[in-house]
């Protein structure tokens, strides 16, 4: 009885210990999160979800009716292509908004930069960024971990999360959301370089 | 009880163990970023159980291996004990693990219990199945454990034991596909499953081929049986290129005789003579259903041998003096021991204990033994006679055996009368080191 005691409390002790320490040591650079050899993680786990894995092109016709401009959508690029043409791999890097017909009382230029992919050991993660001058009006995540249910499942509470951070730090300076550190490094990463990309 | 205890351990097995303990350690260490919340320590403290109770899995895989290796030196009965520590400890960790692992998700995830729960079990290759094998662990842990262990039949508690391999086999699947050191990391991978294949390779290479093997090389069979004493029997064994099985003095085989009832169970017997290259005997009491079967068996039954194990050899003595202490039908290896020994003459005493003159077996023969090395036997039976102090106190030891302090201690028998022994000894002044016993309670 004594014995298992003892070991009952060595262990917790030490469980408690590693822990501890393990909590209190820095984050690891990014360089480590890619680990050597790994995949996306999708080889080993089935897909529950419906894979996001392929970015969105970046140019979308939305015509609006009224014609009153909503902040989000209003890209008046005539695609000529058929929107069942085959999205690109890349998405464009940057579009260079057309000038409209109608007079823009801001002549500011509106901007989508994608960023680069940030590969994680839960897969890839790559963010979107909508600019208006310099400041960051939207991140939208055009691929997270969804190897299995509880990546995607974690990436569903972390990316809302960390969008508001952004927005309200409008820079990639934010802290990562307990409990999805990947998912935080590698869309922090991803929103870096397409800040970078934008010339913020 | 310290006594007990101190028994010369290989310090190369625990060193191996422990590096390996500290390997996994580091590759959750390097593998892990700083949790930051309380659900993320779970997790990860869930994690880090997780990877201990696979680790002493594989651990309990290379024990029940049996390695003649670790048999010689760690010696069965001690061996045994590590495998119901090591055991019960697997079965704690291992729900340590479910619960910590599927706290900290449902917290990180910010799901209710319910709900993380089924996604777990849904959501997860094999998570599923590995719940159903820890399920099996559990039930073999309440089984096995002492208060239970005691109203469940052999049979019923082995076939039970089988089980784990199943619950094993079933958990293995999601430490690979699911396990956040093993699937980023292609190397730690790797050696995970290497190391669980090399268990598995002993443990099907020294329990299943090499006494298959056996069969043929040996063709061990019964040849006589002969009643030794009321419910005990010796029985004697004849086969092919006996010599080569490298048998000692004082060891014991697994036996597993291949009668239409019998065949499924195989039991450790101690040779109750030394080896020779014509004929080897163990002598069995009836204790249970089994052994009571075995008083009857017939000569021309095919026997299945694995072994010889057992540390309990002439290889253990420092001194020229030698001292055997045997009760009841503990005396089988002792028997043998004291056939063979290697002894200065005149220093070779066996003192045995028994409760009744005729549980007393082998006396025709430990007496010609006695006459012929020069050796002394003396009996110890019934209970002590007015004023006389309990048997085996340390002055008869002092009484029967002057130099005892000078001598190695050889002890076979039930556990209490070997506790006492050892106690007795102790204080006749011979060094635990030099007090050489393996005791049959498993």
């Amino acid at each position: 009885m004594k014995r298992i005691v003892l070991t009952a409390l060595t262990t917790i002790t030490g469980i408690v210990l590693l822990l501890g320490v393990k909590s209190q040591t820095g984050a690891p650079g990014l360089a480590t999160l890619a680990a050597p050899g790994a995949g996306s993680g999708s080889t080993a786990t089935k897909r529950t979800s419906a894979p996001r894995a392929t970015p969105t092109p970046t140019a979308t016709v939305t015509p609006t009716p009224t014609g009153t401009p909503t902040p989000r959508k209003k890209k008046l690029t005539t695609k000529k292509k058929s929107s069942t043409s085959k999205a690109k791999a890349t998405p464009r890097k940057v579009t260079h908004p057309r000038v409209t017909p109608k007079p823009k009382p801001k002549p500011v230029t509106r901007m989508k930069v994608a960023g680069q992919t940030a590969d994680t050991p839960y897969g890839p993660v790559q963010v979107k960024v909508t600019m208006l001058g310099h400041r960051i009006t939207d991140v939208t995540a055009l691929q997270l971990p969804g190897g299995n249910q509880r990546s995607s499942e974690i990436a569903g509470f972390a990316a809302p999360q960390l969008r508001k951070e952004a927005l309200s730090a409008q820079s990639a300076h934010i802290d990562s959301v307990s409990g999805a550190t990947y998912t935080s490094q590698g869309y922090i990463t991803s929103l870096q370089s397409a800040l970078d990309r934008a010339g913020a | 009880m310290r006594a007990l205890m101190v028994r010369h351990s290989p310090w190369l097995v625990w060193c191996g163990v422990a590096a390996g303990a500290a390997a996994l350690t580091l590759l959750w260490w390097t593998s892990t970023l700083p949790p930051t919340s309380f659900g993320a320590q779970l997790t990860e403290a869930g994690r880090l159980t997780g990877l201990y109770a696979g680790y002493l899995v594989v651990i309990l895989l290379v024990l029940m291996a049996r390695l003649p290796l670790l048999e010689r030196q760690v010696g069965t009965d001690r061996l045994a004990r590590i495998h119901s520590m090591v055991g019960r400890y697997v079965v704690c960790m291992t729900v340590a693990h479910m619960v910590l692992i599927w706290l900290g998700y449902a917290m990180t995830a910010h799901a209710g219990l319910g709900k993380e729960l089924t996604q777990l079990l849904t959501g997860f290759p094999y998570v599923l199945w590995a719940v159903i094998g820890a399920g099996l662990f559990v039930l073999v842990g309440v089984v096995s454990a002492t208060a239970v262990r005691s109203r469940v039949s052999y049979e019923t508690w082995y076939l039970l034991h089988l089980l784990t391999y199943a619950g094993i086999a079933l958990a293995f699947w999601h430490q690979i596909l699911t396990g956040a050191q093993f699937v980023p990391n292609a190397v730690a991978r790797w050696g995970w499953i290497g190391a669980y294949a090399a268990a598995s390779a002993l443990l099907i290479w020294f329990r299943l081929l090499v006494p298959v093997r056996n069969v043929w090389r040996h063709r061990l069979e019964v040849a006589a049986v002969r009643t030794e004493a009321p419910g005990v029997v010796s029985v004697y064994l004849t086969g092919a290129r006996l010599d080569d099985l490298g048998a000692e003095a004082g060891q014991f085989m697994r036996l597993r005789f291949l009668t239409r009832n019998e065949w499924w169970q195989s039991h450790p017997y101690s040779l109750s003579a030394a080896p020779n290259p014509s004929w080897l005997r163990v002598t069995i009491k009836a204790l249970g259903d089994h052994t009571e079967q075995l008083q009857r068996i017939r000569p021309g039954t095919r026997v299945l041998a694995e072994g010889p194990y057992g540390a309990l050899t002439a290889r253990r003595r420092s001194r020229h003096g030698v001292v055997l202490i045997a009760g009841g039908v503990g005396v089988t290896p002792l028997r043998a021991l004291f056939e063979s020994l290697p002894a200065e003459e005149g220093r070779l005493t066996l003192i045995y204990r028994a409760s009744k003159h005729e549980d007393v077996v082998f006396r025709h023969e430990l007496d010609e033994i006695a006459a012929d090395r020069r050796a002394v036997v003396h009996y110890l039976v019934g209970p002590p006679g007015p004023g006389q102090e309990p048997a085996l106190h340390p002055n008869w030891l002092r009484r029967l055996v002057p130099d005892v302090a000078e001598r190695d201690a050889y002890l076979c028998g039930p556990g209490g009368m070997m506790t006492t022994a050892i106690e007795s000894l102790r204080e006749c002044g011979v060094p635990a080191r030099r007090i050489h016993h393996e005791d049959f309670s498993f």
